[in-house]
């Protein structure tokens, strides 16, 4: 390959980055949305530019992403599928006016993340096939553990103050059970669109954004609007409490549950970052953000480079399942190129985060939050409205299919918000939500699936 | 709102300002907030449900996948153009559906392939299907994955009779069912196996493979010669017609035997027939060998025909010494024509029955033989009273009392004697073969060493010391017995000192002879041995040189 060729390829992934940069910041708005409107874009009017120019686009958009959605997710306090986590000290922090050094930690475990993709890169290519084919035939027995683990730790937390009886017991289980039926719940609309979704064919690559828009997005926002929160004046500070071990600590946990998350299907950063933050018996609050930051970017950014592992053919997260109907990386140089551009991307991204947050917070004090907050609203249901109707359209090129599937979407918006909304309100894990994929696949690959289906009458 | 936006003062929940009046918005209810929420999750997921359940699954035409149609859940239709193939080790199950508008693969795993297995739902080549299940569309191809048993419909095609020389490249996917017999069996690879069927009409492959036997059930492979009846579709490989049944039951095991090739007199055969596989019967008229195998003339009422042997084939047959004249034989061969003459080609031993035995040859005086026309299957018997070797046989003289004749034995004869060191002279031989003459003088020629029968002769008793053989003795047959002083070979052959303990001769042994010598690599000093040869005299030197191999008997 030639220089120039490479030069050219280190020039989209940077392209990508400073793309991503902007859109990372409007609260919700998933860089996935972004990436299936490119796809949707190559489909109406042909390839818009090579494949290979557009992988390493997606991937400096996925790795700008990784770092600086942690900006909304702190400030708008509206977190993606992976993020759930971050918020309860993230916010802390925010509430404390260090809003910025919590962005600078989670930046640094970013940082962190994207050093143990680089230490995997030379053993990449054998470690990850060999323990493919070691763990091909026991994903199931696994994923149901993650399950039994994510629900199990969703154990009583009632306040003690309730009258003893029935009321007390409530207050201990609610939460429980608003975990349990969130998961169940999500569960049911995850086997509704997985067999029967109620958006048109060609709008089935965003099948399930719609839910999870609902289920994780339109929440946070509702729930900052019922909150009217007044956020206090944020502090730039010039450095950052944490120590060199520390901040180890945190990126080894939350590269641990990151890789756990890449590799293993429906398993997101969320539910890595739990399992490796129990498994590391983290206590600490920056640990926590900085294990945020590494896993983060190791599931985002991790999940998409298995793509380009040569001989894995492992597909794993939205990006490199879109990416996947256009393009496919066979050679190690490929691989090799990637791991550079997600390092040369990283670093940009780092010091964005850190301009872009100063950025946020001074034009924060001069901003409504409530204002921002419905606008963000509206950006959402446009969104789910939005992209599936213009799939419809470009691929059928019949109004009354995108109609169907703009209504189609906003109903499966409206049907998860309210399952999303459960947790929110009765004080259990948001990660819950994950049901949406984890109930369906985990049947499914315990042969369950189509029985469950049956059950529920949509194979009819 | 806490506090009034009037007076600034905190009002809590009140709607109007305890202090100036002011009215206050509306505080909105968690209770409220709650219970919408409830019902959005339940109620709406049931009408979403409801909703679900009534829409139809979208079909589409195999063309029209596309990206954004990636994780769609949808039907397709069409017709099973490849596969099915079982992978054990993913457990997994493929095969190709095509409409009118392309191809696509579809996917089936682990307790999917289970249930369609147990429901005998496994598609077969040929089959209209309808299936529906999740989209995959990647950068390299477009495949559908089959997530519940219930989703795929599997309509069999009309099963057509047909003999099997009717099938051709215009019938792929056809099904039809054929009746033949089993021909041969194969195993290309590990895995598949091909079965051979024929009929008088022709010849094809049955295709079993591992994925097949997985599938359908457990099979046991047929013998060669058994008769099939068997439903399958036609598939071609590499443009040639190929059976795969869609399920190991439809092989079905007949008891009677299906023809492999129809009946013929030996005079309807011609050029035309070239490629058939005929069935002939007639008596042998002539019986001889060649360079590659046998040739047979076998003519019935209506003609004659040459019926081809090749080597291995003749070596296969159970009573080859039985295929001479006047034996009645049946022959199942391929009819070929070589330098425009016609032949019958057999490749399977059981193809060559033989009828009747010739009747049983009753030994003529050699003296007689005379009056025997040339190319007449005569036996003799007589006793073997002289031999000399040549390049590529021996020529034995043998004499009955009535006469003599030479009895010349192609190496390619001698050698296949299951005990030629008993062929030397003294040794009684019973012979029968072709009358030929050769430099006026008359040969009995066997075919093949079944015709000779041989009774070794008697310790020679005319041993001879070797200090007693003087050039009186030149052209005398002599016997010795000593030890091997010396060895070594000669362009020609190789030469053997002798030693009695009298005296010391050489003997020597032509490469012919050294070449079968039983024992040969013995011939080292010190070993004993007995020779018999006739005394010669070689640049004044006395030498002994043995006629047939087994005048060389190594201790």
């Amino acid at each position: 390959m030639e220089s120039v060729e490479i030069l050219r390829y280190f020039l989209f992934a940077i392209i990508g980055a400073l793309a991503a940069a902007p859109l990372a910041l409007l609260p919700a708005l998933h860089i996935y949305n972004v990436a299936g409107l490119v796809i949707l874009g190559t489909v109406a009017m042909g390839s818009l530019l090579p494949q290979e120019h557009l992988a390493m686009l997606f991937l400096g958009m996925i790795t700008s992403y990784a770092i600086l959605n942690t900006i909304p997710s702190i400030f708008f306090s509206a977190p993606d599928e992976s993020m759930v986590f971050i918020v309860l000290p993230g916010q802390k922090y925010l509430m404390q006016g260090r809003g910025y050094e919590a962005v600078a930690l989670t930046g640094i475990g970013s940082l962190g993340g994207i050093a143990v993709l680089l230490l995997l890169t030379p053993v990449a290519s054998r470690l990850f096939p060999t323990l493919r084919v070691i763990l091909q035939q026991h994903l199931h027995w696994i994923l149901w553990t993650v399950i039994a683990f994510m629900v199990l730790s969703e154990w009583p937390k009632g306040s003690d103050r309730a009258p003893a009886g029935w009321q007390r017991w409530w207050d201990g289980w609610r939460n429980l059970a608003a975990g349990l039926a969130t998961f169940l719940l999500s569960g049911l609309l995850g086997f509704v669109l997985m067999y029967r979704s109620l958006l048109p064919v060609y709008a089935a690559y965003q099948n399930l954004l719609p839910a999870f828009v609902g289920l994780f997005a339109v929440p946070w926002v509702l729930q900052n609007l019922l909150a009217q929160v007044e956020l206090p004046s944020q502090h730039i500070a010039r450095d950052v409490d944490a120590t060199p071990g520390l901040i180890g600590r945190g990126v080894f946990a939350g590269a641990l549950g990151g890789l756990f998350a890449a590799f293993f299907p429906v398993v997101t950063g969320g539910i890595g970052g739990l399992i490796a933050g129990h498994a590391t018996a983290q206590r600490d609050d920056r640990l926590f953000i900085i294990s945020q930051g590494a896993s983060k970017v190791v599931y985002y950014v991790g999940g998409f480079l298995l793509f380009f592992v040569p001989g894995l053919y492992l597909t794993r997260g939205g990006m490199a399942w879109m990416l996947s109907t256009l393009w496919r990386s066979y050679t190690p140089q490929a691989y090799y190129l990637a791991v550079a551009a997600v390092l040369l991307t990283g670093v940009l991204s780092y010091f964005l985060l850190l301009a872009l947050t100063r950025g946020v917070i001074r034009v924060m004090g001069k901003m409504n939050y409530r204002a921002i907050s419905r606008a963000v609203l509206v950006i959402l249901i446009m969104v789910v409205i939005g992209i599936p109707a213009l799939g419809e359209y470009v691929g059928s090129h019949d109004g009354r299919a995108a109609l169907q599937a703009a209504l189609g979407g906003l109903a499966i918006c409206a049907v998860a918000t309210g399952i999303g909304l459960i947790p929110v309100l009765w004080g259990a894990r948001r990660m819950n939500c994950m049901g949406l994929l984890l109930l369906p696949i985990a049947l499914n690959m315990s042969g369950l699936g189509a029985t469950v289906a049956g059950w529920l009458g949509l194979l009819g | 709102m806490t506090h009034c936006p009037s007076c600034g003062r905190f009002v809590g929940p009140y709607e109007a300002c305890p202090y100036c009046g002011a009215r206050q918005t509306p505080r909105v209810s968690l209770r409220a907030v709650k219970w919408t929420a409830l019902l959005l999750a339940t109620v709406g997921l049931a009408l979403l449900w409801v909703a679900a359940v009534r829409l139809p699954l979208p079909r589409i035409s195999i063309n029209q996948a596309s990206s954004t149609m990636n994780f769609a859940y949808v039907e397709i239709a069409g017709q099973v153009v490849r596969g099915p193939t079982y992978n054990p080790d993913s457990r997994s199950l493929s095969f190709t559906v095509a409409d009118d508008t392309g191809e696509m693969r579809v996917w089936a795993f682990r307790d999917v392939v289970d249930d369609l297995r147990a429901a005998g739902q496994i598609p077969a080549l040929g089959d209209q299907v309808t299936v529906a299940g999740t989209l995959r569309v990647r950068e390299e191809d477009v495949s559908l994955t089959l997530n519940a048993p219930e989703h795929l419909q599997v309509t069999h095609p009309r099963v057509k009779e047909r003999t099997i020389g009717s099938i051709t490249a215009a019938d792929a996917l056809q099904r039809v069912r054929v009746r033949g017999q089993v021909w041969d069996l194969r195993e290309p690879y590990s895995g598949l196996t091909l079965i051979t069927l024929r009929d008088p009409t022709g010849a094809i492959d049955l295709a079993v493979d591992s994925s097949l036997r997985y599938l359908t059930g457990d099979f046991r492979l047929p013998d060669v010669g058994q008769s099939l009846e068997v439903i399958a579709t036609v598939s071609l490989y590499r443009n040639t017609p190929q059976l795969i049944p869609p399920s190991v039951r439809d092989i079905i095991l007949l008891e009677e035997t299906v023809p492999v090739a129809e009946k013929r007199s030996i005079g309807t055969l011609s050029a035309a027939d070239e490629g058939r596989l005929v069935t002939i019967q007639g008596t042998i008229r002539q019986a001889e060998p060649f360079s590659a195998g046998y040739r047979i003339f076998l003519e019935d009422d209506t003609g004659s025909v040459l019926v081809l042997l090749w080597r291995d084939l003749y070596s296969a047959l159970p009573d080859s010494s039985s295929l001479r004249a006047d034996a009645a034989l049946e022959v199942t061969g391929e009819v070929a024509v070589y330098r425009n003459i016609l032949e019958v080609i057999p490749t399977r031993p059981r193809d060559v029955v033989l009828l009747t035995v010739a009747p049983s040859a009753r030994a003529l005086p050699i003296g007689a033989l005379a009056g025997e026309p040339l190319g007449a299957t005569v036996t003799v018997e007589g006793v073997i009273v002289a031999a000399e070797s040549f390049q590529n046989g021996f020529r034995l003289t043998l004499d009955d009392g009535t006469g003599q004749v030479v009895l010349l034995l192609w190496l390619q004869v001698y050698d296949e004697l299951p005990d030629p060191a008993s062929l030397r002279e003294g040794a009684q031989v019973r012979a029968t073969g072709r009358l030929e003459e050769y430099q006026g003088q008359r040969e009995v020629v066997p075919d093949r060493w079944a015709d000779i029968a041989i009774t070794p002769p008697a310790e020679p008793s005319s041993r001879r010391e070797i200090a007693s053989i003087t050039r009186a003795d030149l052209g005398a047959i002599v016997t010795v017995e000593g030890t091997v002083t010396r060895s070594e070979p000669f362009s020609q052959g190789y030469r053997v000192w002798v030693n009695d303990g009298s005296g010391e001769i050489l003997v020597l042994l032509w490469q012919n002879i050294y070449e079968r010598v039983m024992g040969r690599e013995r011939l080292t000093p010190g070993t004993p041995v007995q020779v018999t040869g006739v005394v010669d005299e070689y640049r004044g030197t006395l030498e002994l040189i043995p006629s047939l191999p087994g005048d060389v008997i190594v201790r």
